[in-house]
């Protein structure tokens, strides 16, 4: 296991002062409470999306009041989740801000976010602490014959052709579209994946800003190269921050060096190193100059 | 219409929906990649050209593998452009 450069936070820090018949009776607990809580996530998104989401579909109603009628099930449901995580001492997610507006902007305008991927309940934790934002779900989850009908249901937007047409929509339905420009989960230890450009030419073709969520996750939790069982000894605590906003006029640079400029923002923000692939990155899109 | 003619639309059609400004379409090689290395085009590009692919020449532009192949470089997509314009659709016609 790679710590985060800077400060490591150690994983399993009780393995070294509780005496082992105690020490590995509680790891076993601690992995069954984890998959309790994913085997009770994934059995309600099934019951929720088949028994209750149709009643709430049929319910009259616009299309737009349908979704977020469907997405304020979904946010109880999340609230649950976490819940249940924070009762059994796994996981908790906090923000130190109201709403995800940093100072002084209109809280009732739609907005891109974006923000890094430490832990794979970044969007559960998201959508349960704010109204109203939905996010862009990968395909795997979107076209899952059990769970379709609520991840679109409640407004998530499918990764694929229609991607930006569709995230649009919602923006001119007043969701905020929450968007991981890494397009998948961020590397544990002090890295970045490149960014995609996809939510900053959203941005930019609605005109809407862009506010960036910085996410911490101490100690790392939920990543993608930890299976479920290395869940540290003590509750992992994810930090939601939103550090900056781009106005749509702001963003004179083109969706490419936009996306490259704020990944780099991202590694100061987050206190990595520059990356690799930036630094080495003169070589021009298409040979243009 | 000649399978040269056709390339060179895909070439012109790259460099259009893309706005690729300063690329020349003939500086486009058949079989060089599109994505990640050669003209490195990212994944917004890849929406753009399908749609623009898909209005042009009229053809279904799903995200199974084939099509996905489809996308690697230009000879791919002419291939690809021929082989669904040759097939004959459902409607029959």
């Amino acid at each position: 296991m790679t710590p985060s450069p800077g400060t490591p936070v150690p994983l399993y820090p009780f393995k070294a002062w509780l005496p082992a018949p105690l020490y590995w009776p509680y790891r076993a607990f601690r992995t069954l409470t984890v998959a309790l809580c994913f085997a009770g996530f994934w059995s309600g998104a099934v019951l929720v999306g088949w028994l209750w989401l149709p009643f709430l579909v049929l319910w009259p109603g616009s299309r737009e009041v349908k979704m977020k009628r469907a997405l304020r099930m979904v946010q109880r449901g999340f609230r649950f989740f976490h819940f249940s995580m924070r009762a059994l001492w796994l996981y908790r997610r906090t923000s130190p801000f109201r709403t995800l507006r940093p100072a002084g902007a209109p809280a009732a305008s739609p907005v891109v976010l974006v923000a890094n991927h430490p832990t794979l309940c970044d969007v559960t934790s998201i959508v349960s602490l704010f109204p109203n934002v939905v996010a862009v779900a990968r395909p795997s989850l979107a076209n899952h014959p059990l769970l379709r009908r609520l991840v679109r249901g409640c407004g998530f937007v499918p990764v694929g052709t229609h991607m930006l047409k569709e995230c649009e929509e919602r923006l001119r339905m007043g969701f905020d579209v929450l968007i991981f420009p890494e397009g998948t989960r961020s590397p544990v230890g002090g890295e970045l994946h490149p960014f995609h450009r996809g939510a900053f030419e959203l941005a930019a073709r609605a005109k809407v800003p862009v506010v960036l969520l910085k996410l911490t996750c101490t100690p790392p939790a939920l990543s993608k190269q930890m299976p479920i069982w290395k869940f540290a000894d003590r509750m992992a605590v994810l930090t939601i921050e939103p550090f900056d906003m781009i106005a749509p006029a702001d963003s004179e640079l083109g969706s490419k060096a936009l996306a490259r400029a704020i990944e780099q923002r991202y590694r100061d923000v987050l206190g990595y190193p520059a990356s690799a692939v930036v630094a080495s990155e003169p070589q021009s899109v298409g040979g243009v100059p | 219409m000649t399978s040269s003619t056709l390339h060179q639309e895909i070439k012109q059609l790259i460099v259009e929906a893309l706005q690729l400004e300063g690329v020349d379409p003939a500086s486009i090689s058949d079989s060089d990649a599109l994505f990640g290395e050669g003209l490195n085009l990212d994944s917004i590009d890849a929406l753009e050209l399908a749609t623009a692919i898909a209005r042009k020449y009229d053809v279904k532009v799903s995200q199974d593998q084939d099509t996905r192949n489809a996308f690697r470089s230009v000879n791919h997509l002419a291939e690809f452009i021929t082989l669904q314009r040759t097939a004959p659709k459902p409607d029959g016609t």
